[in-house]
């Protein structure tokens, strides 16, 4: 084989290397932008579906479920750790647990804060 | 304690396969139709204007560069062992199923390991069931003359039964409760069988074909035997938590 | 931010992303740099191969790394499947299965690399020896992967049997390390023995660069795969919340 060739060879090797690497970019980066996508989407529906802006409106979604289930179902997108969500959550909603629901309502108004408190409340259901 | 549970577990399942042999049965039937129309296939294959048809046993010693010998009919041989197989590993459950069985398996309070084993076992006889069948017609329809030299196989189809039936048990407890589960068993155990179907292959061609050659045949056994050890200490480690629900 | 959102979606998981992300760049900053200083001392300072292969061995930095790389994914996903078997809150799920995924691309970029030097060094795009064929073996393993986590529908049993597969899936990638060692037909050279490199000093220092820099970029991948994954996840469950209200 002579030089030539193998430059070739060698050219078409490390081209096909950075075309797969570009294309596996492409593919998460659009994975991000969907993910992304539907975060917006959601926020949108969701910004359609409050009542009424403001305090109200976030009170108002929580008191629209009764007996602080609302609360539980706050409770169970928090990441708790042990990857335990169904069960647990599910167990978690016969028993009521007002002491959440303010904590939640809380977080309603000042997110950030509200939120920490949120996390720092286990899952009721394991109470 | 755990021997009688095993019989317990093994005469029950294989009570099952006796009391209606249709898994057995279309095992058999698959793998003689099968060589029936490669041979066929074959045949008219080789059967060129020049007249060198295959070669019957009284004209062409066979062993030499016959057409009918060589890797191709045992490659054919295995790769029929192999889909007969996967009909009656895709029947492992059928009963457990179909009767509403599995709960009451699972609820009995007997090693999970020890329902492998059960499951196993029966899949061994069936695949061995058939090769008794499933050999002769081989020897009969490829070889002729030098038939008799499968009996020197035994070491290797035994080992590499181990092999498919204990592989195919553990790939079919994990479809179990998957959607289309017939499509998806042979797709994932065609893979894991590979070393089996390759070993088993060039085993059986050097038997047939060179009058078993030590070396050759002993590096496959103890590969075969290697891969059946594998797969068996992974069923064990893994099967209570396959059927833990 | 609508105050709803931010109360069932809040800080945690979002914030998970974006540590991931925050990470990954230093990763990806570094496999970089790594790689283009391997691409750089590949073609300037290593020296041309003088066994014959010629400069078509430059294929080798990237094809060899590549191939390291591979494993070391499969490696990873058997980690992180034994780590949630045993105990139940281990690694995120979505480890086991971006490092799966990522070693099938891998691993297709190993095939198709190494079909381009064959081509180049051997002259075929394909021979079946030891190391091609278990490569390919180990190939079609892991692509089986995802057909048995698609075809199960509950997800606890499917993460169940996903590692269980992940772990049996494993047994490949030993064989195929060990092939070109301990078949003797095959054409791979053995490059790195446990005494020696058999390798030029600056070839080696370039291989050893080149690798680094791929499994940083396995590193950088895996972190934003598993991020990618934990973000997916809370949305849908943050859907489903919604849904029910």
């Amino acid at each position: 084989m002579n030089l030539e060739e193998a430059v070739w060879y060698v050219a078409a090797a490390y081209a096909v290397v950075l075309v797969a690497l570009l294309l596996l970019f492409a593919v998460l980066a659009r994975r991000l932008v969907r993910l992304t996508q539907r975060v917006n989407a959601l926020r949108e529906t969701d910004q359609s579906d409050e009542p009424a802006p403001g305090r109200d409106g976030a009170r108002g979604a929580v008191e629209a479920v009764p007996d602080g289930d609302g609360v539980r179902a706050a409770g169970e997108v928090v990441p708790d750790g042990d990857g335990a969500t169904g069960p647990d959550a599910a167990a978690g909603g016969e028993t009521p647990d007002p002491g959440g629901g303010a904590a939640a309502a809380s977080a309603g108004r000042d997110a950030p804060a509200g939120d920490r408190q949120d996390r720092d409340h286990p899952p009721s259901g394991e109470t | 304690m755990a021997g009688r549970q095993l019989i317990a577990l093994l005469r029950r399942d294989l009570l099952l396969e006796t009391r209606r042999l249709q898994t057995v049965l279309s095992m058999v039937i698959f793998a003689v139709v099968a060589m029936v129309v490669v041979r066929y296939g074959w045949s008219a294959d080789l059967q060129g204007p020049s007249g060198a048809s295959f070669p019957s046993g009284d004209t062409a010693p066979v062993g030499e560069a016959g057409p009918t010998v060589g890797a191709v009919p045992a490659a054919m041989l295995w790769v029929i062992f192999v889909f007969a197989a996967m009909l009656g590993l895709s029947r492992t459950f059928a009963h457990e199923r179909e009767d509403d069985c599995l709960d009451g398996l699972l609820l009995c309070p007997v090693d999970r390991v020890l329902v492998f084993c059960a499951k196993a076992i029966t899949n061994l006889a069936l695949l061995l069931v058939m090769q008794v069948v499933a050999i002769p017609v081989f020897g009969l329809f490829f070889l002729e003359g030098s038939a008799v030299r499968l009996l020197v196989c035994t070491p290797v189809v035994l080992l590499a039964d181990i092999g498919l039936a204990s592989v195919g048990t553990l790939v079919a407890t994990m479809v179990l409760h998957a959607r289309s589960r017939d499509l998806v068993l042979p797709v994932v155990l065609l893979p894991l069988l590979v070393p089996v179907v390759i070993a088993a292959t060039s085993a059986t061609a050097a038997i047939v074909d060179r009058g078993a050659p030590l070396a050759d045949v002993l590096g496959r056994l103890g590969f075969l035997a290697a891969y059946d050890a594998v797969f068996l200490v992974l069923a064990w480690g893994t099967y209570g938590l396959l059927m833990r629900d | 931010m609508t105050p709803t959102v931010a109360r069932l979606a809040p800080a945690g998981r979002p914030a998970s992303l974006l540590r991931g992300l925050v990470s990954a760049p230093f990763l990806y900053v570094a496999a970089a740099l790594l790689l283009s200083a391997g691409v750089l001392l590949a073609f300037l300072v290593a020296p041309l191969d003088a066994s014959g292969l010629g400069f078509t061995q430059k294929i080798f930095y990237f094809h060899a790394a590549i191939a390291e790389t591979a494993l070391i994914a499969f490696a990873v996903a058997l980690v992180a499947a034994v780590l949630r078997l045993v105990r139940s809150a281990g690694p995120p799920a979505g480890l086991e299965v971006a490092a799966v995924r990522l070693g099938l691309f891998f691993s297709g970029l190993v095939m198709v690399t190494g079909m381009i030097w064959g081509r180049a060094a051997w002259g075929v795009w394909w021979a079946w020896e030891p190391r091609l064929t278990t490569f390919l073996m180990a190939l079609l393993v892991y692509a089986a992967y995802f057909v048995v986590r698609g075809s199960i529908d509950d997800v606890q049993r499917r993460e169940t049997v996903g590692s269980v597969y992940a772990i049996i899936a494993f047994v490949t990638v030993p064989v195929t390390f060990f092939a070109t060692r301990y078949l003797p037909e095959g054409l791979h050279p053995v490059v790195m023995t446990a005494s020696e490199a058999r390798m030029e000093t600056s070839m080696a220092l370039t291989f050893a660069v080149c690798t680094l820099g791929m499994v940083a970029l396995l590193a950088a991948l895996l972190r934003s795969e598993v991020a990618l994954a934990a973000g997916a996840g809370a949305l849908d469950e943050v859907k489903d919340l919604l849904e029910e209200r």
